[in-house]
């Protein structure tokens, strides 16, 4: 029967372990997982079974990464996320924690879009360092992306989007993450998408600041193809603030929405 | 508390009443979005506008009459990010 070590193809007989095969070909690794889980004890394999062995601190060559990189994802999604392409409109708060999300979930092909430069503010909640500070975001997330996932085909844009420009940017992307800071960027985006592209699915977000309890942040399916993520109310605005944890709950909604569209899993 | 920024308009039976948010409003027939959001002192360009699950972009919100039997959905973007 066949299995994949390591994401290779492997014919192996049947009723094979997966300790018998850790003791045959990498009897060091010390990290055992199968179809995403790491397991503890023995297990017979059956057809088509994953499994991934790990040697701790040691560094695998390039090709070998892409394999270890996914092994405790669920079978079966990575060769789904490999083929999407995600358009992320506003790197701040909301898009660096998406994209870097989305990053480590595989997705093939990342649009950044941001015409701004890091400055201190932004480390309260955007996934940027003090060693950023200045540079483009753009080019920030793309260089931290690289050290999480070197895998991802990344294109940057350093422009302020408008109704102008909005539909250039985005007309070879699947879904557009809708990652700015202002209303009226946010309605822009989203109006000219529902208008132009009413077959992309975009995922917006409103009202994620201050420190209101985090479980009235909520995903609901919109209008169309829009998905809205937050609790809609909660401004940033004086006496309001926007912190990483709140703002980082609405962005992994949107991360999680992102997935589960690219998986075809359409309901919130 | 989160309603107030989804606005869900739908008829009552009696006439020309509207619920915004549970609370009836009085509400003329055929009025246009844009009219509706002068009434509503809704900020256009911050808004995005729906009308029996069907997206109304901003080119028709003068044009699109609404009426006793369609339900209006109107999301108002919130800033942070």
């Amino acid at each position: 029967m066949e299995i994949f070590l390591n994401e290779y193809s492997l014919t192996v007989d049947e009723g094979i372990t997966a300790y018998e095969i850790k003791n045959k070909v990498h009897n060091d690794a010390d990290v055992v997982i199968l179809n995403g889980f790491m397991i503890k004890e023995d297990n017979i394999l059956q057809a088509n079974d994953r499994l991934t062995l790990i040697k701790k601190g040691a560094v695998p060559d390039r090709e070998e990464l892409e394999a270890l990189l996914i092994a405790r994802h669920t079978p079966g999604v990575f060769q789904k996320v490999k083929k999407a392409r995600v358009g992320i409109a506003g790197l701040g708060g909301l898009g660096s924690n998406v994209a870097i999300s989305l990053a480590r979930t595989g997705v093939g092909k990342l649009l950044l879009v941001d015409f701004d430069v890091v400055e201190p503010s932004n480390l309260n909640r955007q996934q940027y360092f003090i060693c950023h500070l200045g540079r483009y975001k753009t080019d920030a997330l793309k260089e931290i992306i690289s050290q999480i996932n070197p895998f991802i085909d990344i294109e940057t844009k350093q422009i302020f989007l408008d109704p102008s420009n909005i539909e250039d940017c985005f007309k070879d992307m699947d879904i557009i993450v809708e990652a700015f800071d202002s209303p009226e960027c946010k309605a822009n985006l989203v109006n000219t998408i529902l208008s132009k592209f009413p077959a992309k699915y975009i995922v917006a977000a409103s009202g994620m600041a201050g420190y209101f309890s985090s479980n009235t942040i909520t995903t609901k399916r919109m209008m169309g193809n829009l998905y809205l993520v937050g609790d809609e109310v909660s401004a940033a605005q004086p006496g309001c603030g926007l912190m990483a944890p709140r703002v980082s709950i609405a962005a992994s909604h949107q991360a999680n929405t992102v997935l589960r569209l690219i998986l075809g899993e359409k309901d919130i | 508390m989160k309603t107030e920024q989804v606005l869900i308009i739908s008829k009552i039976e009696r006439g020309s009443s509207l619920i915004v948010n549970g609370k009836e409003i009085d509400f003329p027939d055929a009025i246009s979005i844009s009219e509706l959001l002068r009434e509503l002192n809704l900020n256009r360009d911050k808004i995005v506008v729906e009308v029996n699950m069907e997206f109304i972009s901003r080119e028709q919100y003068s044009s699109i009459l609404i009426n006793q039997e369609d339900v209006v959905e109107i999301i108002s973007f919130v800033g942070g990010g």
